[in-house]
């Protein structure tokens, strides 16, 4: 039942990236990240805000550098001054991606003048195709940013990242600003526009129905950890996590039990603070809100192991 | 509707000035929301909820907005156009609780110190006891020391928890929610409706909840008004309209959700109208609308009533309900 | 329509002064003590000063002098500071702190006390007014353009050309100078006033241009001899406030116009 496995486009490796607050605290934005995407697969990364998911996504591209680990695209390390082109990314807020002084024709020409040797008559044409491509129109590139709606920018976006053609695509919350009915054009596009032009995908949401219908497979972030990984998305149930159960039923409501209003982490006092810090930066990221939390899960971070085929979790209990 | 209404709203109106023109966000409609019940408004971006829930509390800076229509609060009329005699409404019988929750709070006030505004002397005691008091009833851990804390030392969710309880402390029997979970990540989301949830029960209190999330409001409304670009289109019991919603807008928008399925989405083309946005003087949604013919360009649909209490803004709710 | 045509007037009023070695009727330096103080007549069109100087075309030559200068001065200060501003908010970090110390220290000097120093190594003249103007005006645009380019450097725009492979110059170039411009015209607009209103001070001051060459600031200084003649101080005078008026307006019209646009 699992699909083929294509040659590996990207592997992440262990990457960890830590931020130094204003108070001198380190803020643990990636620890020990790693997986690995097939050639035409889609992986979704899920989780809350802060999660470091957005993070992931600007370290594959080469935007940030990670402090330790190893990106390998085509089994080689990544070197993004190459492979720039063939590694492209599509952002959440599409007003504040695309410079509004200039007209989407110039918008998307742009990848066109540094990646292709296209003449200008040509970059028009390639240009008009695009806009076509994203279910735009052709005489769009004469209009400025501010003419369109958030939807029909985000497609722009879209069709500026697909100019470069590239193999890999990021899509960082590419949907959350839009309306309902909009979000559904795009996810509608993007998955065909993922068949048509046979493209990996990095789906980065805090969406997981969204994530549902695009991706093919699902990895679990909470506090920069990978907490969960699931090889065929359509699982998704025989996920075990404490923290990815507690997503799956967020979306359900309960009325009965009381436990959901006290999951907040709550005022810490001093001391609670320090103890959940100690215990954040060398046992298990989740432990503090677990409910099945034990001694060890302070002490001891748990590795991404295999459970079964196609499905790994961070958890001591399995 | 069974039960009592506690509010009821006819011909409500807002229009926003442009120069020297008048242009309706808001046409004119009636509401009601349920004592003790929670009524939803589902709606996508302009489509003027918002702007309906800020006149139910006289928000409006009557300079810039005209509102028209009458507004009754369990049978008394409220003064929305005098801003002066809201006060006995605003917070004491309705509250309201916004999107937002950081730009709610001051920044350069602690979270007691906006439960006190206002208050001076030995009532000032009474009333941080009051403030504790309301802040455990919202689930809220340790609330004697979220009282000492700014806004931005809380999360999101907590935040949220500080907002209810402010609003709640007139005792008032509505709360409108603008969006009260939109910024909040879901598991939070989640406690967040919970919590909502709970004090309806317990309290009696009535919601009104707005929201683009049909997840959210099919799963708190009783009742649920469907907005788009001004107009109701659509009103009726949650069970009644989840099941066999007529309006092909409100159909399409139930079916824009990939509820965990990788069946292809059947969308709606286009965009929502924005505010002021010329839709043609027919039905609005008739650009967008799979089954619109040439009667739909011409003059705007009534609100046509469809079944008991179901309510439908569609000239071919009847011949056309089949598709 | 009718604001327009205020923008209209010292459009022409700047165009005949560029045009006075044509339209001047008179050699502006040329001295004819019999007909001094002379009244306005045909001949001359605003009378003459008290060295029988035609006052018409010493106004515009001077008024070529003054604004020219000033043009002079405000581009030279806005090119520098910008592309300084730009590369100091762009490369951040120690250079830019060296920038913006340094456009400190060189702030806290007192224009007039920058300008009497020059003068003072360098002689009397207006290449020492301009050059001491010079070292002062452009902190305003490198700061301006710093603290611009700073606020665009965090939008996703930048990240993106990066992603569509353009180099750091490309980047600067289409896409953080487009995107500042618009907030650096009225700036420009208003300071053109200050330079022209300054020039014509510190030559009012006999600091600038020397005698004989017509300046407005000096035909003012020369006219506060002669109350009883008031055509002498009138018409320059005029003029400067006319011209500073009208920048000001069209900053102040710009900057409107940006906001409109923004929103």
């Amino acid at each position: 039942m699992r699909e083929a496995q294509g040659n590996t486009l990207l592997e992440v490796k262990n990457i960890s990236k830590t931020y130094q607050s204003r108070k001198r605290q380190p803020v643990y934005a990636l620890r020990e990240v790693g997986f690995s995407l097939q050639e035409g697969r889609c992986l979704g990364v899920v989780g809350e805000s802060g999660c470091g998911k957005s993070t992931l996504c600007r370290v594959i591209a080469g935007i940030e550098k990670p402090d330790v680990g190893e990106i390998l695209y085509q089994g080689e390390p990544a070197d993004h001054r190459k492979i720039r082109s063939s590694l492209q990314m599509v952002f959440q807020n599409s007003m504040d991606a695309v410079n509004i002084h200039l007209k989407a024709g110039k918008i998307l020409a742009e990848p066109l003048e540094n990646f292709t040797s296209l003449n200008r008559n040509q970059r028009e044409q390639e240009v008009e195709r695009l806009l076509e491509l994203v279910g735009l129109s052709a005489e769009d590139k004469a209009k400025y940013p501010r003419q369109f709606s958030g939807g029909q920018l985000q497609r722009i976006c879209i069709a500026r990242a697909l100019a470069a053609e590239p193999k890999l695509l990021l899509l960082d919350e590419p949907l959350s600003s839009l309306d309902v009915s909009v979000q559904a054009q795009l996810l509608n596009l993007l998955s065909d526009l993922k068949k048509e032009l046979h493209l990996t995908c990095l789906l980065v949401s805090h969406d997981l129905e969204a994530v549902y219908y695009l991706a093919d497979k699902l990895l679990v972030m909470y506090g920069g950890a990978a907490v969960e990984e699931i090889e065929d998305i359509r699982d998704i149930c025989a996920l075990t996590h404490p923290y990815t159960r507690r997503l799956l039923e967020a979306g359900e409501l309960e009325t009965e039990s009381g436990e959901a209003g006290q999951k907040d982490e709550g005022i810490l006092t001093e001391e609670k603070r320090e103890y959940l810090a100690a215990s954040f930066r060398e046992g298990c990221v989740y432990a503090g809100h677990c409910p099945r939390a034990e001694r060890k899960c302070f002490l001891e971070r748990p590795g991404l192991v295999e459970r079964e085929a196609g499905h790994r979790i961070a958890c001591h209990f399995g | 509707m069974t039960g009592e209404n506690l509010l009821v709203a006819e011909g409500l109106s807002v229009s926003m000035r442009e120069g020297e023109t008048w242009i309706p966000v808001v046409y004119p409609g009636d509401m009601a929301i349920e004592r003790g019940g929670c009524t939803g408004i589902i709606g996508e971006s302009g489509c003027g909820k918002s702007m309906l829930c800020k006149t139910l509390l006289g928000l409006h800076d009557p300079g810039k907005w005209q509102v028209r229509g009458q507004v009754f609060f369990d049978g008394e009329r409220v003064p929305i156009e005098a801003d002066d005699r809201m006060d006995a409404f605003r917070g004491r019988r309705m509250s309201m609780i916004l999107q937002d929750p950081l730009s709610a709070f001051d920044p350069r006030m602690t979270i007691g110190a906006h439960f006190l505004e206002g208050c001076k002397g030995k009532q000032k005691a009474l009333r941080r006891r009051e403030a504790v008091e309301w802040l455990g009833r919202m689930y809220m851990p340790e609330p004697e020391a979220v009282m000492k804390r700014y806004p931005f030392e809380l999360s999101g969710g907590m935040l949220q928890r500080a907002m209810i309880a402010l609003s709640l402390m007139g005792e008032p029997e509505l709360l409108i929610a603008d969006e009260p979970t939109t910024a909040l990540d879901s598991t939070v989301q989640r406690e967040i409706l919970w919590l909502l949830a709970r004090l309806r029960e317990e309290r009696g209190l009535s919601l009104l909840l707005v929201s683009h999330d049909l997840k959210v409001i099919s799963r708190m409304a009783d009742w649920i008004y469907v907005m788009y670009a001004g107009r109701i289109v659509e009103q009726g019991p949650v069970n009644v309209l989840l099941e066999n919603p007529i309006h092909p807008y409100t159909k399409g928008l139930f079916r824009s959700r990939p509820a965990y399925s990788k069946e292809r989405l059947t969308v709606m083309a286009g965009r929502p109208p924005r505010i002021g946005e010329d839709t043609g003087g027919g039905c609005p949604f008739a650009p967008r609308c799979p089954q619109a013919d040439a009667a739909c360009g011409e003059g705007d649909s009534k609100l046509e009533r469809a079944d008991e209490d179901h309510f439908v803004r569609c000239r071919h709710w009847k011949g056309k309900a089949g598709l | 329509m009718k604001r327009k045509f205020f923008l209209l007037l010292p459009a022409l009023l700047v165009l005949i002064c560029l045009l006075a070695p044509v339209l001047a009727p008179w050699d502006p330096n040329k001295a004819d003590p019999t007909i001094k103080f002379a009244k306005m007549s045909a001949s001359h069109w605003l009378g003459t000063d008290y060295l029988g100087r035609d006052i018409f075309s010493r106004v515009l030559w001077g008024g070529r002098r003054t604004m020219g200068y000033a043009a002079l001065v405000t581009a030279a200060s806005a090119v520098f500071g910008t592309c300084l501003g730009m590369l100091s908010g762009f490369t951040g970090g120690v250079f830019d702190s060296v920038v913006m110390k340094g456009s400190d220290i060189l702030r806290s000097f007192p224009g007039i006390v920058l300008v009497l120093i020059v003068v003072s190594v360098r002689g009397v003249g207006i290449g020492s007014v301009c050059l001491a103007m010079l070292l002062v005006r452009w902190i305003w645009y490198a700061r301006m353009a710093r603290n611009l380019t700073r606020a665009e450097m965090g939008r996703t725009a930048i990240l993106a050309s990066r992603l569509s492979g353009s180099s750091w110059l490309k980047i600067l170039r289409r896409h953080i100078f487009i995107s500042i411009l618009p907030e650096m015209l009225p700036v420009l607009s208003l300071d053109f006033g200050g330079a022209l209103l300054a020039i014509s001070g510190y030559s009012f001051l006999g600091l600038g241009i020397l005698p004989p060459d017509a300046e407005w600031g000096m035909m003012i200084n020369d006219g506060r001899n002669y109350m009883e003649h008031p055509g002498m101080m009138l018409w320059p005078g005029l003029c400067v406030v006319f011209i500073v008026i009208s920048v000001n307006l069209l900053g102040d019209r710009l900057r409107d116009k940006l906001e409109v646009r923004r929103s």
